[in-house]
């Protein structure tokens, strides 16, 4: 190390250096007697030996190669800009990718999170992450081995006064929640001890995202009051950006726990034991370790239930992990990350196979330039390290651009995912070395070839340059497939038959199983509500269904056939608009009828009156007493409308709701709906189905969004690809051109002997490119689109997108190649 | 003189004083009564080498004929080296002499 020190110091200070070594042997040479002085060598090349000790060719030639670099690439600006935007393009593709998945799996933005665990309570059922409030409170109390403890329960179904749309994700948290975590406030102050107290104003502080989005980032809403639940609560202040909450992110307001029975009216859930809605944090004391911890709470929880037997199991634990555990990916996720990896990966080879390709074209320009250097001694290695210091000097100007373009990419695709605002993109040293990384691997992937092909003149040139037009073919196809791919299954879902009046219905949810009713309560409750809303002037209809339609599904097997089930009343059916086709609907009370969709009766019993028929769906046999029309709300998961529809009964009753057809616009009668819905201690929501629509597809419509970006990148780099192929294979040609022309050749054989040699690799590229696009989108099928059929109209549009583009890359050198003129071709060059 | 044995002396005769070139060579021929000559052409690559091991460093100066020449002065460095050259020299040439002696 000191070594190379001194190595770099003596380089910079060479001149010196040398002269001093110059004077050192003139004064040596004086000194020596007359009839020796002719003895000493010859200085200069003494000098040189010095500097070879120094190691100062090496860094010379590096030097001279790099300037000679510069200035070839200066004399081609053309060439260079291109081949700078074509790399530039495909690093920072990979760069975006890097820093937005970084940005996904972004570190908890606490103090000291390496201390901070979270608790899970284990039972004989297996483990989950929540525990009661009453039990909380009696951990923090007697326990010796925290130095915190930290809670946080979210509240579901908080509406803001002024938008009933869209719900705020509202969470109430212990009284130290942000001293402990050392968050900041971007504006006005956190929630502090004081306001945990009872009795105390009830506040709010609003996290950044929200109040960007909500209250258009306005400071002024500090100190103002807003209306929770249409209770009046004051803002205190605005949590700083990097802070989105501890479980669920983002959160978009905190109260302090003791507010939870003014939010919803529910004063029971502080004090009962058997009410496990809270997530469990603490600070380790130093030194102690998981295990101790876990022996002393273990204890606690055994002394708890002596005290309070309905506080849990008897074999209960808590099991005490890092709060902020190493994603554990689920295998799905993986193969989709995998597939987003290898996709991106794939635009940077279809670029590294198009700046090879340029580079084999150039290298033709410059035979004769390096023929003369060779003529002239230089070593072939010399040359093939001359010709690699200039792509690296490519390759690096285009990894700077890429960190741009990267960043911008990253941030642009934050913003088309909506991603919360604690979410941003950190250009950091990683990202520079991952840029760097990729800039070296790219050079070597599109110089190196090219750089030996030049200085060993082979015939392999027009061989190499077929294998990258069929890598940069078979990488477009991919793309240019998946795009079509993902477009048609968005427009499939658009396009999906809702066959129910969505625009003139909402959705009413009481939300029973998070206020502690029992089923029953909960039945009687949902016919109570559905009874009230149907009074409502300009309603004309209320119906009761415990899977409302586009918001969850549920699958059952019955007879080994996934079935989407459904428990409705009667009047679900006009509501939905399904008509009978067969047989009658279920009366208000007949808790072992099932009515089915004309789709099930067909799986079911094929060829056959499912008329009367019994099944056993949920451990219990049910009479197929109708058949109705196909529903076609699952039809984005599946093809077929394979359904049954059960009485309400009191198992499920708890998440019954209430679907509502008004006559006209329902967004305009949220207000009444909600009041006449409104249930002691439960204001229930309400949504129109126009909005639950938009929304689902606004998910799928980003990964549209990205997915056809890649793709367009990639069909750009295929056709600069084709066009720069075809044009160098002409103007390399077009002598030959002319003298066939001569000679009498037609123009249309010309062509082909001039550009058909290029149709087998395109040929072995597209098929390449549909074999890997299918392998993928097989998998994205499997995890975006559950039952999507393999979709051969897709691929079929994607080829012949990539035809289209090929064709138009070609029409400039084929009108070239069929406008040389015999008489100037031969005068060509 | 033998190969790789010239760095050796030249450590050895800065023990006591930095000199420059021509005295070092000077140095050299006196102490071997005009058996070993160190050459130019050798004597100058290896003080760059030793320059860049750092065992010598050089600072300029004044010869006794008026001319700007560098004197090299032994560092720590290059008197740990002198030690381990000259102990691995002593144990090459006593088996050497062993070998004379018997064989």
């Amino acid at each position: 190390m000191r070594k190379l020190a001194r190595r770099l110091s003596a380089w910079f200070h060479r001149d010196r250096l040398q002269q001093e070594l110059a004077e050192e042997m003139a004064a040596h040479r004086e000194m020596m007697p007359a009839d020796r002085q002719r003895h000493f060598g010859s200085t200069l090349l003494l000098q040189e030996q010095a500097a070879d000790q120094w190691g100062w060719t090496t860094l010379d030639q590096f030097r001279q190669d790099l300037a000679y670099g510069a200035r070839s690439l200066r004399r081609a600006p053309g060439f260079a800009l291109t081949a700078i935007a074509v790399l530039s393009l495909g690093i920072g593709v990979n760069l975006a990718e890097i820093q937005v998945f970084s940005a996904l799996l972004h570190r908890l933005e606490v103090r000291d999170p390496d201390s901070l665990y979270r608790f899970y309570r284990v039972t004989s059922e297996g483990a989950e992450d929540r525990v009661s409030m009453p039990a909380i409170e009696f951990y923090r109390r007697n326990n010796t081995v925290l130095s915190a403890v930290i809670a946080e329960m979210d509240v579901p179904d908080v509406f803001h006064a002024q938008d009933p749309e869209a719900l705020p994700h509202c969470s109430v948290v212990s009284r130290n929640y942000f001293t402990e975590l050392g968050v900041t406030a971007a504006y006005g102050r956190l929630l502090d001890e004081q306001d945990a107290n009872r009795g105390s104003l009830p506040v709010a502080v609003l996290g950044y995202g929200y109040w960007q989005s909500r209250f258009g980032s306005d400071p002024g809403i500090v100190g103002k009051t807003i209306r929770l639940n249409g209770k009046p609560v004051d803002v205190v202040g605005i949590a700083s950006s990097e802070f989105g909450g501890l479980v669920q992110q983002p959160i978009s307001l905190w109260m302090p726990i003791s507010q939870y029975p003014y939010l919803t009216g529910d004063a029971g859930l502080l004090e009962d034991y058997g009410t496990r809605r809270t997530f469990l944090f603490g600070r380790l004391n130093p030194g102690t370790s998981i295990a101790a911890a876990e022996a002393q709470f273990r204890s606690l929880t055994a002394q708890l239930r002596s005290l309070e037997p309905q506080s849990g199991d008897r074999n209960e634990w808590l099991k005490i992990q890092p709060a902020e555990l190493p994603p554990n990916p689920k295998p799905g996720a993986l193969l989709l990350l995998g597939t987003c990896v290898l996709l991106v990966l794939l635009i940077l080879l279809s670029a590294c196979a198009n700046l090879g390709n340029m580079l084999l074209a150039r290298g033709f320009v410059r035979r004769r330039e390096i023929e003369i250097r060779l003529a002239l001694g230089a070593s072939r290695w010399r040359l093939v390290r001359q010709l690699m210091t200039e792509n690296l000097m490519l390759a690096a100007l285009a990894s700077a651009a890429a960190l741009l373009l990267g960043r911008l990419a990253a941030r642009l695709l934050l913003r088309i995912i909506e991603a919360p605002p604690n979410l941003r993109v950190v250009t950091d040293w990683k990202i520079v070395l991952a840029c760097a990384g990729l800039g070296l691997l790219a050079t070597l992937a599109f110089g190196l070839a090219p750089a030996f092909q030049l200085v060993s003149q082979g015939p392999g040139a027009s061989r190499a340059r077929k294998f990258l037009v069929s890598v940069q073919v078979a990488a477009s196809c991919v793309l240019l497939i998946l795009s079509s791919f993902f477009t048609r299954a968005v427009e499939k879902t658009l396009a999906a038959d809702v066959t129910f009046d969505a625009s003139h219905m909402a959705l009413v949810d009481p939300s029973f199983y998070l206020h502690s009713y029992t089923p029953a309560e909960a039945r009687q409750a949902a016919l109570d509500v559905a009874a009230r809303v149907r009074q409502l002037p300009g309603i004309d209809g209320a119906s009761i269904a415990t899977i409302p339609p586009m918001r969850r599904s549920w699958i059952e097997h019955v007879s080994a056939q996934p079935v989407y089930m459904n428990e409705v009343d009667p009047s679900y059916f006009p509501m939905m608009r399904l008509p009978l086709l067969q047989g009658r609907i279920f009366g208000l009370v007949e808790p072992d009828a099932v009515v089915i969709s004309q789709s099930a009766a067909r799986r079911l019993w094929p060829h056959e009156s499912p008329l009367g028929k019994t099944c056993l769906i949920g451990q219990r046999n049910r009479t197929v007493t109708g058949v109705v029309k196909d529903s076609g709300i699952n039809l984005t998961n599946n093809p077929e409308s394979v359904e049954a529809y059960l009485p309400v009964e009191d198992k499920y009753a708890v998440y019954a709701t209430i679907l509502v057809h008004a006559a006209n616009d329902p967004g305009s009668m949220s207000f009444v709906v909600r009041s006449a819905a409104t249930l002691r201690g439960n204001i229930p929501m309400v949504f129109t189905f126009q909005g639950l629509i938009d929304r689902q597809l606004d998910t799928r419509r980003k990964t549209v969004a990205v997915v056809v970006s890649l793709g367009v990148i990639a069909t750009f780099l295929a056709l600069l690809g084709i066009f720069g192929l075809l044009a160098f294979t002409v103007a390399q040609r077009t002598r030959e051109i002319g003298v066939r022309i001569a000679l009498g050749a037609r123009r249309i054989d010309v062509l082909q002997c001039v550009l058909g040699q290029y149709a087998f690799p395109v040929g072995i590229g597209a098929g390449v490119g549909v074999a890997l696009a299918a392998g993928a989108s097989k998998v994205a099928r499997t995890l975006l689109y559950g039952f999507m059929p393999f979709d051969l109209v897709s691929f079929g549009a994607g080829l012949l997108l990539f035809a289209a583009v090929a064709l138009a890359a070609s029409i400039a050198p084929v009108r070239r190649a069929l406008r040389v003129d015999p008489s100037s071709a031969l005068r060509y060059e | 003189m033998p190969p790789g044995t010239l760095a050796m002396l030249v450590l050895r005769v800065l023990r006591g004083t930095p000199l420059h070139g021509y005295a070092i060579a000077q140095r050299i021929r006196a102490l071997s009564n005009s058996v070993l000559e160190a050459e130019e052409g050798s004597l100058y690559p290896t003080l760059q080498r030793m320059l860049l091991e750092g065992w010598v460093t050089a600072e300029a100066g004044v010869s006794e004929t008026g001319r700007r020449v560098r004197f090299y002065t032994l560092t720590r460095e290059g008197a740990k080296q002198l030690q381990r050259e000259i102990a691995a020299y002593e144990q090459t040439t006593a088996a050497i002499q062993a070998i004379l002696r018997t064989a």
